[in-house]
């Protein structure tokens, strides 16, 4: 609880600090407590005991409350915001640095909600702060903070309607606790527009093709950090969200969901692989291979298998950082042609990258599934195999030709000397041993694709007009077919 | 002459603020020089005395049930006291914001408050009226003062007269179809209109004249008669009861009224800009008086004949044309007037749901016993009514807050559409006000905007009528749109100002705003206290005042708030029979049924 007192409250009181200090102090503070809050958020995700949490009671007798806590499925998510904060912090100088802080809590606190009202709050402040860092233009500021509006207030809906079907299946009790909301099979009336409002939400807020016009805006307009920022911890979020809220919540619907994020996971990275092949400025080749990592992520999702689920949350951490890198080093007047070309690698997920190791577990299980799927497959196959001829071999030989960026968008140059290198040393580093993250993700993941089968077989097997409490049902068929499919699942035996 | 003191006691803020506004008249007629400095503070000196009295009856359990008075022309209940001391809020905010000496000025101001706050309590038709025409038409003597603003004045004063006419048409239509001004009568009367137009004989004639069959020449008169005689009511009733929703609707700001709205915002000096939030809060009463509670019998509420239909419309034409005029919004005042009808698009939306909510109570069985469905409808409605008022006050005052501080800086055409640029470097005080009001106006957390439009949320989607939770989406679109056309204005707070152009605020109208955004951002971190007025003034909101009717509920609302359970019925599925009101009772069938928006569907 401490642990999640000072990973919001030490952001918070540096964004307030640098407000009010001279732009010198503001660099200094703003630093420190980015790093000190990396390391913080580090030493938390990998040793605070699970379900760690905090409550803060809003509207008790609405069920509303400000809650937190560490949930084993948010732990990329905390990593990737602390750490590519802490990176973007320098690559800017100034005041200003305090946004980045402000978007740091804002960010975490959508990661760590506990609460469907916290995350509604968090996601609706996400908007103006995304749009507050671009602020390059009229048309680049709404062409941000739109999309991101929409998303947010997709999924006051989806909380909306949770907590109507709570109140509905626990006889006039209110909660949005979100265990209690995800504790619900809703009823078919409820079911299509909160899966709807869902898919929405974080389709926009992952940026997945072909809605992923935002963040190309935000990469291009906004300052290098905030751009940085914005496409590496705003995309996970969405893919998080689709992981945390969007597939339990709309169970019932799984069927359905599942081949659509498939396909479009499948079409996403063709389209990512081809446009960043084809693309002739080196220097904007890393904004088509951001869709490879969080569309490979999105085939993990849509197998709804534990391991597809921790791959695809490690894809996210893998992806941004490997994102915030590239194009961090490309915007640096001096290239760091070493620390782009790593970070472009780990947006192909070649082995040796964090997203490898993300890609590896989704790859296996879905092309050993196999059947149901015929894009995803067949994109994960491109990608692990004709990746290198297609998209490779031309990007690292741009990398040896870039020129040096526009010294009007310069970062420091103390980014370059120093967080450019320890961030490509953690891509590589976690990469290469990611059993710490692995492990703690996956105490959670089969207990969640549990959940989720569970919710859809009640749903398809006894079919109500009214929203029911899914842990009290014991529906004939569902426990030995939810049993069976997770067995499979673990390998430990055959269909 | 005991019942007129008791009822002048019950009515003290009305009271306190009717004589203080002859006083101030009379003072500003006499000018005396050296009352014109006194002006201002004998001003406040009411407006503080009216606010103690109002103060004393928010929360007070002799009002709860609603205490009628002079006849039953007024209402002491706790609704109005709490729209009351917002409205009193509002005065003394505009007496503030006024010059120490303009005495015409802030006596107008008084009169235009004690003629809404005449509407807040009105549950006549005839109070409710007057109390309105002298706020709305009180409105242009404070937009004339500044001579530059007059020609927006002389349009206000056209816009509001043709308004006036069409509501005292409305309201002749409705008196002459149901013999009462009292809208607690009115709803179970126009229900008998539409039962008696079903009914045999008027029925028997209407088919009989519509069968084709040769009918003798005195029975077809006698026929024509009958069913003339029998729909003569509801064709009065229903054109009437349509005029009064639009003229209500229309002055509160929806779509085709907006450019009264727009006009006022745009042109309006600090005090006027304030209380036109007072008129819009006086005209939202008023509809929910008259319509939410008073006109919810499925036939006056759904197609073909109901006001739901033309609500639907006028919702969404009003989301859209808010959110567009707000997304375009280049100057403050006119993204105000974006918000601001945005804002009356939701309001009237949780309207339309609350309405339908009291519609169901008790009506229709489904899978609930019948008082469990009556219950339903009932807590449902309340909850509604709750988060209207709930959002109406939270959005008040913030916008108010803003207000004050943009009217104050000067002539957007003088300074340029971005008109507090640079306020937040130069004062950050005010400057960070003027921010947390914009954010709470775009309904940013944690402020009592985020609140009142979750729970307005919540208590709309409750309603399952697709009609409904399509304009939920549409709402939260134009909300999406209102925000983002705030970004521009939040960016502009911070920018650095052109030399010599930096924005120098009144020092009432920074404190106005400092107020105001405390206020937003205490009741949005510690909502109870303002979460159990609300729940107070809309408890069986969608009942008649008095004990019987309301009195149960109020007190298991205030068991509930000390803890107690209350004692549950004995067999709550043996088939009891509910305890409807007369104005509940929903009409037999009628002629010409069908049609027109969908929305009498269960909304469980």
């Amino acid at each position: 609880m401490t642990g999640l007192w000072l990973l919001l409250g030490l952001p918070t009181l540096a964004a307030a600090a640098c407000a009010l200090s001279r732009d010198a102090v503001a660099t200094a503070l703003a630093r420190a407590a980015a790093l000190v809050t990396a390391l913080l958020a580090t030493a938390f995700a990998l040793e605070a005991p699970l379900g760690a949490a905090l409550t803060l009671p809003w509207i008790p007798e609405r069920g509303l409350a400000f809650a937190l806590a560490l949930d084993p499925l948010a732990i990329p998510g905390i990593l990737t915001v602390a750490w590519i904060t802490a990176l973007a912090t320098t690559a800017e100088r100034g005041r200003g640095l305090g946004l980045l802080l402000v978007g740091e809590v804002v960010a975490l606190t959508a990661w760590l909600a506990n609460d469907l009202v916290t995350l509604v709050a968090a996601l609706g402040l996400l908007a103006p702060v995304a749009a507050a860092m671009v602020s390059r233009g009229r048309q680049a500021t709404a062409a941000v903070f739109l999309p991101l509006a929409v998303a947010a207030a997709a999924v006051t809906l989806v909380a909306l309607l949770l907590g109507l079907a709570y109140h509905e299946a626990s006889s006039g009790a209110w909660s949005f606790a979100l265990r209690d909301g995800l504790g619900v099979v809703l009823p078919a009336s409820l079911s299509a527009p909160a899966a709807l409002a869902a898919l929405v939400g974080a389709w926009l807020l992952a940026g997945i093709w072909p809605l992923h016009g935002w963040w190309r805006v935000a990469a291009e307009v906004a300052p290098p950090g905030r751009g940085a920022w914005l496409v590496a911890v705003v995309r996970p979020l969405g893919i998080g969200l689709l992981l945390r809220l969007s597939l339990p919540a709309v169970a019932s619907d799984a069927a359905a969901f599942a081949p659509l994020l498939g396909v479009a996971g499948g079409v996403a990275l063709v389209v990512g692989l081809l446009a960043a092949a084809s693309e002739r400025d080196g220097a904007r080749r890393h904004l088509h291979l951001a869709h490879v990592p969080i569309a490979a992520a999105l085939v993990g999702v849509a197998g709804a298998t534990a391991e597809g689920l921790s791959g695809a949350l490690l894809l996210g951490l893998g992806g941004g950082l490997a994102f915030a890198v590239a194009h961090l080093a490309g915007a640096a007047p001096r290239p760091h042609r070493v620390a782009r070309g790593i970070g472009l690698l780990g947006l192909l997920c070649v082995p040796g990258t964090l997203g490898f190791a993300g890609l590896l577990p989704i790859a296996t299980t879905t092309l050993t599934q196999g059947g149901w799927l015929l894009a995803a497959p067949t994109a994960l196959g491109l990608l692990l195999f004709a990746a290198p001829a297609l998209a490779l071999a031309p990007t690292l030989a741009a990398v040896a030709r870039e020129p040096g960026a526009d010294p009007a968008r310069r970062p420091t140059e103390a980014s370059g000397a120093l967080g450019l290198p320890l961030a490509a040393a953690l891509l590589v580093v976690f990469g290469l041993a990611p059993a710490a993250l692995h492990g703690r993700v996956n105490a959670a993941a089969p207990a969640w694709v549990r959940g989720v089968y569970q919710r859809w077989c009640v749903a398809v097997v006894d079919p109500q007009p009214r929203a029911r409490p899914a842990a009290k049902l014991e529906v004939e068929g569902c426990e030995q077919a939810v049993l069976r499919v997770h067995e499979h699942q673990r390998g430990r035996a055959t269909p | 002459m005991s019942d007129l003191v008791d009822s002048l006691s019950q009515l003290a803020p009305l009271a306190i603020l009717g004589l203080w506004s002859l006083l101030l008249v009379a003072v500003a007629r006499a000018r005396l020089q050296g009352l014109a400095a006194l002006h201002r503070g004998i001003a406040l000196v009411g407006v503080a005395l009216a606010a103690a009295a109002a103060l004393a009856l928010v929360g007070d359990p002799a009002i709860d049930v609603g205490v009628t008075v002079l006849g039953g022309a007024l209402i002491v209940d706790p609704l109005a006291a709490l729209v009351d001391l917002a409205l009193l809020a509002a005065l003394a905010a505009t007496i503030l914001l006024s010059r120490r000496d303009d005495a015409p000025g802030i006596a107008s101001a008084v009169v235009i408050a004690a003629g809404l706050m005449l509407t807040i309590h009105a549950v006549d038709l005839l109070p409710m009226v007057a109390g309105l025409e002298i706020g709305a038409l009180g409105l242009v003597a404070l937009l004339g003062r500044d001579p530059a603003a007059r020609p927006a004045a002389l349009r206000w004063l056209v816009g509001q007269g043709i308004l006036s006419a069409t509501l005292l048409f409305g309201v002749a239509l409705i008196v002459a179809a149901t013999g009462t001004t009292a809208i607690a009568e009115i709803g179970g009367r126009a229900a008998m209109i539409f039962t008696r137009w079903g009914a045999g004989p008027a029925q028997i004639a209407v088919d009989l004249l519509t069968s084709g069959v040769p009918i003798p020449e005195a029975l077809e008169g006698e026929a024509r008669r009958r069913a003339v005689t029998a729909m003569a009511p509801a064709a009065l009733f229903l054109p009437g009861m349509l005029l009064v929703f639009a003229s209500l609707a229309l002055r509160f700001g929806v779509a085709f009224g907006h450019r009264l709205l727009t006009l006022a915002y745009d042109r309006a000096a600090p005090m006027a800009l304030v209380l036109i939030a007072g008129l819009r809060l006086a005209a939202l009463v008023a509809l929910l008086r008259l319509f939410v509670a008073g006109l919810h019998v499925p036939r006056q509420l759904f197609a073909p004949y109901g006001w739901s239909t033309p609500a639907v419309l006028l919702i969404a034409a009003t989301l859209a044309v808010g959110g567009v005029i707000a997304l375009r919004g280049r100057e403050l005042r006119r993204w105000l007037a974006g918000q601001a009808i945005v804002s009356g698009g939701w309001l009237l939306l949780a309207a339309l749901a609350a309405a339908n909510f009291y519609a169901h109570a008790g009506l229709r069985g489904g899978s609930l016993t019948v008082m469990d469905h009556h219950e339903w409808g009932l807590a449902s409605g309340d909850a509604a009514v709750a988060a209207i008022l709930g959002l109406a006050l939270a959005e008040g005052l913030a916008a108010a807050g803003l207000a004050a501080i943009v009217a104050a800086v000067g002539d957007p055409r003088a300074r340029g559409p971005l008109a507090l640029r640079g306020l937040a470097r130069r004062r950050p005080l005010v400057g960070g006000a003027a921010a947390l009001l914009l954010l709470a106006l775009v309904g940013a957390p944690p402020t009592a905007v985020f609140i009142a439009r979750f729970e307005l949320l919540l208590a709309t989607i409750t309603d399952t009528n697709l009609p409904v939770r399509v304009l939920v989406g549409v709402a939260m679109l134009a909300a999406v749109l209102v925000a983002a056309g705030a970004l521009r204005h939040l960016a502009a707070l911070f920018a650095r100002p052109a030399a010599g152009e930096e924005p120098a605020p009144t020092r009432a109208a920074s404190a106005v705003a400092v107020v105001a955004a405390a206020l937003v951002l205490l009741a949005g971190s510690a909502p109870e206290v303002l979460r159990r007025s609300l729940e107070l003034a809309a408890c069986g909101a969608g009942l008649r005042p008095g004990p019987h009717s309301r009195g149960d509920r109020l007190e298991a609302l205030r068991l509930r708030w000390a803890g107690i359970e209350p004692a549950a019925p004995e067999d709550v599925d043996a088939p009891a029979a509910p305890v409807i009101e007369p104005a509940l009772v929903g009409p037999a069938a009628s002629p010409g049924d069908g049609g027109g928006i969908e929305l009498d569907k269960d909304p469980r």
